[in-house]
């Protein structure tokens, strides 16, 4: 096996799990999902070599991540602008707030209220991080990985204090999906 | 400052990892897929390549030969258009979203562009098929005629469909990425 080939493998192992958490928030329906992170893995192949240590590994793939997802929205076949559903919170028992029209774009994925009803825990956050505008979600998605604003800034190439601005909205919106108290 | 919400969700948050995944084969797959992609690319070129040879020396009357040429041509022309757009897609990945998303935006254009220049280059070949099968209808007769607007009006039909789904295909992305990229730029915006 090739020096790359042995590198891709250790760092697809560390990072695996929250490459599939990002994944998740970014494509609901599994095959599609998968798709995603064969992109992702691919893009961290061919990255890999270019990788300099200026930046944490972590940031690194969270970054070439982060860009394969917004190519995945990009592209992906049978989405429509007009002829989508967002989430809809209310059945969630929730104010509704969906009013980004970005949304209509992101996830057209088979509608969750069904299941939202019957949610629990780490799905029913998942589901609710799903929802959320591209703006705050990515923050969002970040943070809940454990990264602090200035790698966050780092991957989206925006500043702290944007970051900061979007941590605050994504976190209100989360909260009033997931019922609480602001 | 500890942010106590963020906390209590990244507990919930990992245990929400999806089953896991091999991604080292995913990876192997996908480089195996456009390893395939790239290699059929190459193998109907050099085919076509090949085939206006073949005109070239077999046939070679003027008119056949002149369409040799503009197989050979297009067909250069396509291949270094794979070569290039192959890179292009797989440039930028490193960069932040933002920078991404603009050279994602920029790259889509271009290949808009490269679309409506496909559609002038068969304007013009569907010109050069009726300047030939003119000369060969006055040199030749009528006998190959139907064949030959037969194959030339298939091998349009053919290429103006791929047109037209790449170019459509080609454009939803485009709009997509714009809005993406709009919306991004209004949080921005927002909270400067």
């Amino acid at each position: 096996m090739r020096d790359k080939d042995r590198e891709l493998e250790r760092v697809l192992a560390t990072h695996a799990a929250a490459l599939s958490r990002l994944a998740a928030s970014y494509e609901s329906r599994p095959a599609l999902r998968e798709e995603l992170l064969q992109d992702i893995s691919f893009a961290l192949w061919r990255a890999l070599p270019s990788f300099r240590h200026q930046s944490s590994e972590k940031t690194f793939v969270m970054r070439i991540a982060t860009n394969r997802a917004l190519s995945h929205i990009a592209a992906r076949k049978g989405s429509d602008l007009k002829g989508t559903r967002p989430v809809n919170f209310e059945l969630m028992g929730r104010v509704p707030f969906m009013t980004d029209p970005i949304l209509e774009v992101v996830d057209p994925g088979p509608m969750p209220e069904e299941e939202a009803a019957n949610m629990q825990g780490a799905a029913r956050l998942q589901t609710a991080v799903r929802g959320l505008p591209l703006a705050q979600r990515q923050v969002v998605v970040l943070a809940l990985e454990g990264m602090d604003r200035d790698e966050i800034a780092r991957v989206l190439g925006i500043s702290e204090g944007n970051v900061a601005v979007r941590l605050h909205r994504g976190k209100a919106l989360l909260k009033a999906a997931l019922g609480e108290e602001p | 400052m500890i942010d106590q919400e963020l906390e209590r969700w990244n507990a919930t948050w990992r245990e929400g990892a999806p089953a896991p995944v091999n991604l080292p084969s995913l990876a192997e797959r996908e480089r195996r897929l456009l390893v395939a992609w790239v290699a059929i690319d190459w193998v109907v070129g050099l085919f076509l390549l090949g085939f206006a040879a073949w005109i070239w020396f077999a046939i070679g009357t003027p008119v056949m030969r002149f369409a040799a040429v503009g197989i050979a041509l297009l067909t250069i022309a396509a291949l270094a258009f794979t070569v290039v757009n192959w890179r292009g897609s797989l440039a930028g990945e490193s960069a932040s979203a933002t920078d991404f998303l603009a050279l994602a935006l920029n790259r889509s254009r271009a290949r808009l562009r490269y679309i409506r220049f496909g559609w002038w280059v068969l304007a013009a070949d569907v010109a050069v098929i009726a300047g030939a099968a003119f000369v060969e209808l006055r040199d030749e007769g009528a006998a190959r005629i139907p064949a030959m607007l037969g194959m030339a009006a298939a091998a349009t039909a053919a290429a103006a469909s791929v047109l037209y789904w790449w170019g459509r295909r080609e454009r939803r992305r485009a709009e997509r990425l714009a809005t993406m990229r709009r919306a991004l730029a209004d949080g921005a915006e927002d909270s400067e």
